[in-house]
């Protein structure tokens, strides 16, 4: 279940977990795509790499969900 | 041509079916973190007893202590029981008045009728009445020795249920009036969690919902059902107002609104013997699956 994080006292919503594992994920996927030049195949580099970036945060929270 | 024309529409494929995974993405991260029945807003409820002597005097032991478990019928504290005491030695002693008055008055009527016509009807008839009023009045000794022994059994305040002692102000020695508390006692077996869920929420709640209650801090979930959904909140608009008596609207936004919280009563399945429940602790509700 959904649930704060207490961070030092300062409680977090559970999204925030969320958005940082899904940006751990997007770090070196990201690297991986730029080395090999994946982003040609794309039309707005940036545009793509968002949409991995929302991908992952679906993945990371149904991860939370399960956990 | 046609092969360069394909190359020229492939970049713009490619980030088509990644912006539709990415809609698709995103519609299941709005429906499970916004859409999702889950709220911060909850607070751990017991009934709080207010326990008062139904007697009155000083307070010659305090045998409760702050903060200790109490079973049901335990002793809390004492009332002066002298004054009680002598109550029910005066009650017992305008008893036994009564009785020997019934006796006289029950002779003098059955004399009174043995003497047939030597004495007026009337006085007859004043005697058999003094010997039922005598009668009365005895019923009423007898009553009000019962209720100077219920008094005296007062004086001593035991448990009404279960539960902890808490905010005990009251020592030996402190002058206790009846009816007025003299320390709160926490119902041990009636906690439950009150939930406070957005309105917009509440539509797809049901009573018999399997809720899981997470206490701030620990990192236990305790198990619970939807017991109740509160069926009225206060509406500020329908007070009467200072102002000749006109209901006092308050103006609104007509693009942002703030979702009212509605009450949701959470009742616990099993709580772990270790876990210390406090009525105020904060709580975070999620329903269903």
């Amino acid at each position: 279940m959904l649930h704060e994080i207490d961070l030092g006292g300062v409680l977090l919503p559970p999204l925030m977990p969320v958005l940082l594992v899904a940006l751990l994920l997007f770090w070196p996927l990201n690297r991986l795509i730029s080395r090999y030049d994946g982003y040609r195949f794309a039309w707005h580099p940036a545009l793509a790499g968002l949409c991995l970036y929302i991908m992952l945060c679906a993945l990371s929270l149904a991860l939370f969900l399960v956990v | 041509m046609a092969e360069r024309r394909a190359a020229r529409w492939r970049p713009i494929l490619v980030t088509g079916a990644l912006l539709a995974a990415a809609a698709v993405a995103a519609w299941f991260l709005w429906f499970h973190y916004v859409h999702q029945l889950w709220t911060r807003d909850a607070r751990v409820r017991a009934a709080v007893i207010q326990v008062a002597p139904d007697v009155s005097g000083r307070i010659t032991a305090m045998t409760a202590a702050d903060n200790s478990r109490v079973a049901p019928g335990d002793a809390l504290f004492a009332v002066d029981p002298e004054r009680y005491r002598l109550a029910v030695e005066r009650a017992g002693a305008e008893l036994e008045h009564r009785r020997q008055e019934l006796t006289l008055r029950d002779d003098e009527a059955a004399r009174r009728k043995r003497l047939g016509r030597a004495v007026s009807s009337e006085e007859r008839e004043s005697a058999t009445r003094l010997a039922e009023v005598a009668r009365a009045d005895l019923h009423a000794a007898q009553a009000a020795l019962k209720e100077a022994r219920l008094d005296l059994e007062r004086a001593r305040v035991s448990a009404p249920a279960g539960g902890f002692v808490t905010h005990l102000l009251a020592h030996q020695g402190d002058y206790a009036r009846a009816g007025e508390p003299v320390l709160t006692l926490v119902d041990g077996d009636s906690f439950w969690v009150e939930a406070y869920f957005r309105e917009t929420q509440v539509h797809r709640l049901a009573v018999g919902d399997r809720a899981r209650v997470r206490l701030l801090g620990a990192d236990r979930v305790l198990e619970g059902r939807v017991a109740g959904i509160a069926r009225g909140i206060a509406n500020p608009n329908a007070t009467a107002g200072a102002d000749q008596g006109l209901p006092p609207v308050s103006p609104t936004f007509e693009w942002v609104r703030l979702a009212q919280r509605i009450p949701v009563r959470i009742e616990l399945g099993e709580v772990p013997g270790d876990l210390t429940l406090v009525a105020g602790m904060t709580a975070s509700v999620s329903i269903g699956r």
